[in-house]
């Protein structure tokens, strides 16, 4: 072992900084290669993360950005609720936002803590998807939801593993109340393979180290984040400002965000009640939409950690949308997630230009299909999100069909592990060519997705925003060009949903699902006229459209 | 050996733990559902899991606790240890009834060695699921109905659980409550345990086995010499059910076995209409013992000659994913089936039908004095039949809820803040030649804040049935006289809204009639 007190330096600091780094994403790998449900080894519907001993976040794995800031969150309340109580080898588990598990209770989050010498240098944890949780609905999420209770076991940070023996009582009654037990247990065996192998590296360097070095290079890490937040900070114009946003179902979000050289606070309070449906959110929730606004406007390429959230500060107003009491109904607290993240990026746009585009697709697009597999008999639920386009920049086009900014690094299932896995068939997967987001420089495509339906007993449930209130354009270009579901029957009727509920679904019904372009950026009649007649050729539109629209 | 007085002492004993369980739980639970109507049982078992002695209670909970004993008996095996305590309340772990009835049992040890069990089962005001009070009419499968504990260590060998516990408390909406009354059931079984260990101090464990063992050759002897008693042949029986479909059980008695045979019956329900096995043999237990033996407590050997036939994936022997929370009226229209097969073959035992429904009423909403949630749940009395000898009682628990009390009316009030405006009997015409059935009971809530009804109730398309071409008995109602005008009636709904001002109106049916002998 090297000698605690010599190797304090800067290159010891960088190396265990990039170890930690590498034991979260070696924790990611593991969970994907080892987990059952498709949400999370194909869709990636998942993150992990490192904390000090705290529970400030030193490192996270890839995954989903509004993921990373719930790690650091349980953490804090495990050692917050268990104190003294921690011991080698335990493995905590949460999923209820009123028990750190912030997002909702098919998200179930598992952490470890660390041990050297009888101390605690850290915790590893990690969160994913699961497909089913109990609740009311297969698949947990049901728009018609009014109280936590409704959607599923709520696990409120308990033991799962107590010194290495896992509580049977606790694993038997988490499986038992899922309606995919197996699923779910081969989750959560890989979501604990996933903290234990982090955990054992992080030990090997606590143990090379030294474990005061150790915590010197999560400490001095988290310093430099906190630095270059504050550098980055002084770069932005320092001011207040504020924004009203009618919402789909015609309530108004506001926001006022002042930006100093040492603050960026983001005042909620002024906003409506809470719902009485599903589409809450937590405080914690709404704080990691501000911190993902945040590190976007500061330092877009390095991985988070504590530091760099320090300057940040969130004012909600309790029992409001944006911070639900308990027991609230949360199912799709991820819509309202993005719309408040899609708000403070709205409200900076127009004078941070260089780091935020004009609004993209901007909705989770939940996207539930489940029934009873015709080739196996078994139940199945896709969960889904959805691909969309992104708004265009100054002197740049959006981007089509990718995640929301919310989802980030999140894949969409292929074609044909959906056809084997659920039982139906992917008809159609495109480019939406609808007209929207055209500007000087044009919003990215949309995505088109047909599912033909293969069983008698399916169901629907969707939750989509940005239906009615479109994607909002920059300078002069126009709205994208909306979110919704339309499901054809069988018979030929059909219909169009931006939010539906366990709809039956019976063999030959097809789902389209259709999401927004992203908004355009400037005049388009200022557009090149070459990029106009390449986009015709291409038939991402008709020339006829192309005439109206841009005078070509 | 022991002499005949010290097993009886013993008998005795064992009897005198479940009672004095019964009377724990009793005094300690904090909803009124336990602690006023009584919607509990407890039991001892032998060390295998055969019923030794149930104290008071429903009926129907009786031969439920044996059952839990054996199937934990049956997962756990060898890790059973002195000092574990264990929880279920899924039929499909040895739960029996549904999500809300909460089976605490325990292993007894004297000596280093399992002596008996004891346990207790107790409904909850609430266990999550899709609908306050837990019990929803929507709901198709039992993932849906609330926190399902497939037996589950609640103490380890003497140590508290914590993560059960949060669990539990956490997937209620009343946690307060269903942790007072799960302390309860704990504390009242603590209480039976020593008492069993008491007896085995004075008198030795060889003594215990030896009065468990009387105990059950007294109870199947009982039970053997009623059935000799009983006319002998094979009774058959059809009967219509509110959902149109029907239902049919056959019944043969002889000198060694009374055999139901119920693999007839339509396949489960998609709604929360179904009973496990389990259940299904509890509702012959009650039946069966009414007719051999009446009037001691229940034991293995009192149902030694009964035997039930089901068929799986029947509403009477529904698969694991099955919706039970109704499972109740099920049940008892199954006792009443069978109790209308055999009423002329035994007349002096069988009277006319009975309101024959739970009637099972939620009212779930938060109290305008307290602010604070409450969750009424209460069954309902009403009219019992007539023999050819007397009326039929009035405003009786019906055969599965037997030694159960009604909420008072002031208790009532006080906890929920609500307003009972009356609460009388309803009787049925009088026929001067017949004995009526006894009256049913006619209540009226009225809100003083908003809240939801969830009522589940057989509403009797056809009147409960009177002896031969007696005039039939009532049916059961239950109509909201909205506040702001009109009126609905409801039978099996989950979450009706209620406003304040609005009057809930129950009318319970009044028994069947008979003629008058002579």
């Amino acid at each position: 072992m090297i000698n605690d007190s010599t190797s304090n330096d800067a290159i010891t600091v960088e190396i265990i900084q990039n170890s930690i780094q590498a034991a979260a994403d070696e924790m990611f790998a593991a969970m994907r290669k080892t987990a059952m449900s498709s949400i999370i080894y194909e869709v990636l519907d998942m993150g992990t993360g490192i904390t000090d001993a705290e529970g400030k976040i030193a490192s996270s794995g890839a995954g989903i950005p509004a993921f990373i800031g719930v790690l650091d969150k349980s953490i804090q309340f495990v050692v917050s609720k268990f104190g003294d109580d921690i011991h080698p080898g335990d493995v905590f588990i949460t999923n209820d936002p009123w028990h750190g598990g912030v997002t909702h209770l098919n998200d179930l989050v598992l952490a470890m803590p660390v041990f050297t010498d009888n101390q605690i240098i850290g915790w590893t944890a990690n969160i994913a998807h699961n497909s089913d949780v109990g609740g009311m609905a297969p698949g947990s999420l049901s728009g018609e939801a009014t109280e936590i209770f409704q959607e599923g076991l709520r696990l409120p940070a308990v033991k799962l593993i107590r010194e290495g023996v896992t509580d049977e009582s606790v694993m038997d009654i988490i499986t038992c109340n899922s309606r995919m037990p197996d699923f779910l247990l081969g989750d959560v065996w890989a979501a604990i393979a996933s903290v234990r192998i982090g955990a054992k590296r992080l030990e090997g360097l606590a143990q090379k180290y030294g474990s005061q070095t150790f915590k010197t290079a999560m400490d001095s890490f988290m310093d430099f984040g906190k630095q270059s937040a504050l550098a980055e900070l002084a770069k932005l114009p320092h001011d207040t400002f504020e924004l009203s946003e009618t919402q789909d179902d015609g309530r108004v979000y506001t926001v006022k965000i002042t930006i100093s050289s040492d603050a960026f606070i983001v005042d909620l309070t002024d906003n409506p009640d809470q719902d009485n449906g599903p589409t809450n959110t937590s405080r914690d929730g709404t704080i990691i939409c501000a911190q993902m606004v945040f590190k976007s406007l500061i330092d877009p390429e390095s991985p988070a950690n504590d530091g760099t959230f320090r300057p940040l500060k969130v004012l909600t107003r309790e029992g409001s949308v944006f911070h639900a009491k308990e027991p609230a109904a949360i199912g799709f607290y991820f819509e309202t997630e993005v719309r408040v993240y899609d708000l403070i990026w709205r409200c900076l746009a127009p004078h941070i230009p260089t780091r935020l585009p004009a609004g993209h697709f901007s909705s989770i697009c939940g996207t539930f299909v489940g029934g009873i597999h015709p080739d196996t008999g078994r139940q199945y639920t896709i969960i889904e999100p959805q691909l969309g386009g992104w708004g265009a920049w100054s002197g740049r086009d959006g981007n089509p069909c990718i995640f929301s900014g919310f989802h980030g690094e999140t894949y969409n299932t292929p074609a044909e592990i959906s056809e084997a896995r659920n039982g139906l068939y992917v008809d159609r997967m495109a480019l939406n060519t609808a007209p929207g987001g055209e500007g000087e420089f044009n919003g990215g495509r949309g995505l088109l997705l047909d599912y033909r339906i293969r069983t008698d007993s399916g169901f629907l449930t969707a939750g989509y925003t940005r239906s009615i209130v479109k994607p909002w354009p920059l300078d002069d270009g126009l709205e994208g060009s909306g979110n919704y579901v339309r499901v054809t029957k069988a018979d030929g009727s059909e219909e169009q949903y931006s939010f539906v509920s366990g709809l039956a679904l019976t063999t030959d019904d097809v789902v389209h699902v259709v999401t927004s372009s992203g908004a355009g950026h400037g005049d388009p009649k200022k557009r090149d006229r070459d990029a106009v007649r390449l986009d015709i050729k291409n038939e991402l539109m008709t020339a006829e459209h192309a005439k109206k629209v841009y005078g070509v | 050996m022991s002499d005949r007085f010290t097993v009886d002492v013993i008998a005795a004993g064992l009897d005198a733990a479940a009672v004095e369980m019964f009377d724990v739980l009793r005094k300690t639970a904090m909803s009124p559902i336990i602690y006023e109507v009584l919607d509990v049982g407890t039991g001892i078992t032998d060390a295998n899991g055969e019923l030794v002695s149930s104290g008071a209670g429903i009926p129907s909970f009786v031969g439920v606790l044996d059952k839990s004993i054996t199937t934990i008996i049956d997962k756990l095996g060898d890790t059973i240890c002195d000092g574990d305590i264990f929880l279920t309340n899924d039929p499909n772990y040895g739960g029996v009834t549904h999500l809300n009835d909460i089976v605490v049992a325990e292993p007894v040890y004297w000596q280093g060695n399992r002596i008996a069990w004891i346990a207790s089962i107790a409904h909850w005001g609430d266990v999550g699921g899709s609908t306050p009070g837990s019990m929803s009419t929507e709901s198709t499968d039992i993932v849906a109905e609330g926190l399902r504990l497939p037996i589950v260590r609640l103490f380890e060998k003497g140590k508290r659980n914590a993560a059960v516990f949060d669990i539990i408390s956490s997937n209620s909406r009343l946690p307060a409550f269903v942790l007072g009354d799960l302390w309860a059931q704990i504390s009242a079984g603590r209480r039976a345990s020593g008492i069993i260990q008491q007896l085995c101090d004075r008198y030795g464990a060889n003594a215990l086995q030896q009065a468990i063992a009387d105990a059950k050759d007294v109870g199947e002897q009982r039970a053997r010499a009623g059935l000799t008693s009983l006319p002998h042949g094979t009774f058959s029986i059809t009967e219509r059910q509110d959902d149109g479909t029907d239902w049919d059980a056959r019944i043969s008695i002889s000198d060694s076995c009374f055999c139901i045979d119920l693999q007839d019956a339509p396949e489960q329900t998609i709604g929360p209409y179904n009973t496990g096995r389990d259940g299904t043999v509890v509702a012959c237990q009650v039946f069966f013992k009414a007719l051999t033996d009446p009037d001691r407590f229940a034991n293995a050997g009192s149902f030694a000659p009964l035997k039930v036939m089901t068929r799986p994936g029947s509403i009477f022997h529904a698969g694991p994913a099955a919706a039970h929370a109704y499972y109740f009226e099920t049940r008892i229209k199954l006792i009443d089936m069978l109790w209308h097969c055999l009423a002329d073959v035994i007349p002096e035992r069988l009277p006319a039908g009975h309101f024959a429904t739970i009637f099972g009423t939620v009212i779930a909403g938060v109290h305008p004095d307290t602010g604070h949630r409450y969750a009424m749940v209460e069954p309902q009395m009403g009219g019992w039949g007539a023999t050819t000898t007397r009326a039929g009682q009035n405003a009786m628990f019906s055969t599965n809820h037997g030694d159960t009390f009604n909420c008072p009316v002031e208790i009532a009030e006080a906890r929920y803040g609500f307003e009972v405006l009356q609460k009388r009997l309803q009787f049925g015409p009088q026929v001067a030649t017949e004995n009526p059935g006894g009256a049913g009971l006619l209540q009226q809530y009225r809100m003083r804040n908003s809240g939801i009804l969830s009522p589940g109730y057989s509403p009797m398309q056809v009147p409960v049935w009177s002896k031969h071409d007696a005039a039939p008995g009532g049916t059961n109602q239950l109509r909201i006289q909205s506040a702001s005008g009109g009126s609905t009636t409801h039978h099996m709904a989950s979450g009706v809204r209620l406003e304040a001002g609005d009057v809930i109106e129950i009318q319970t049916a009044f028994g069947g009639s008979a003629h008058r002998e002579g």
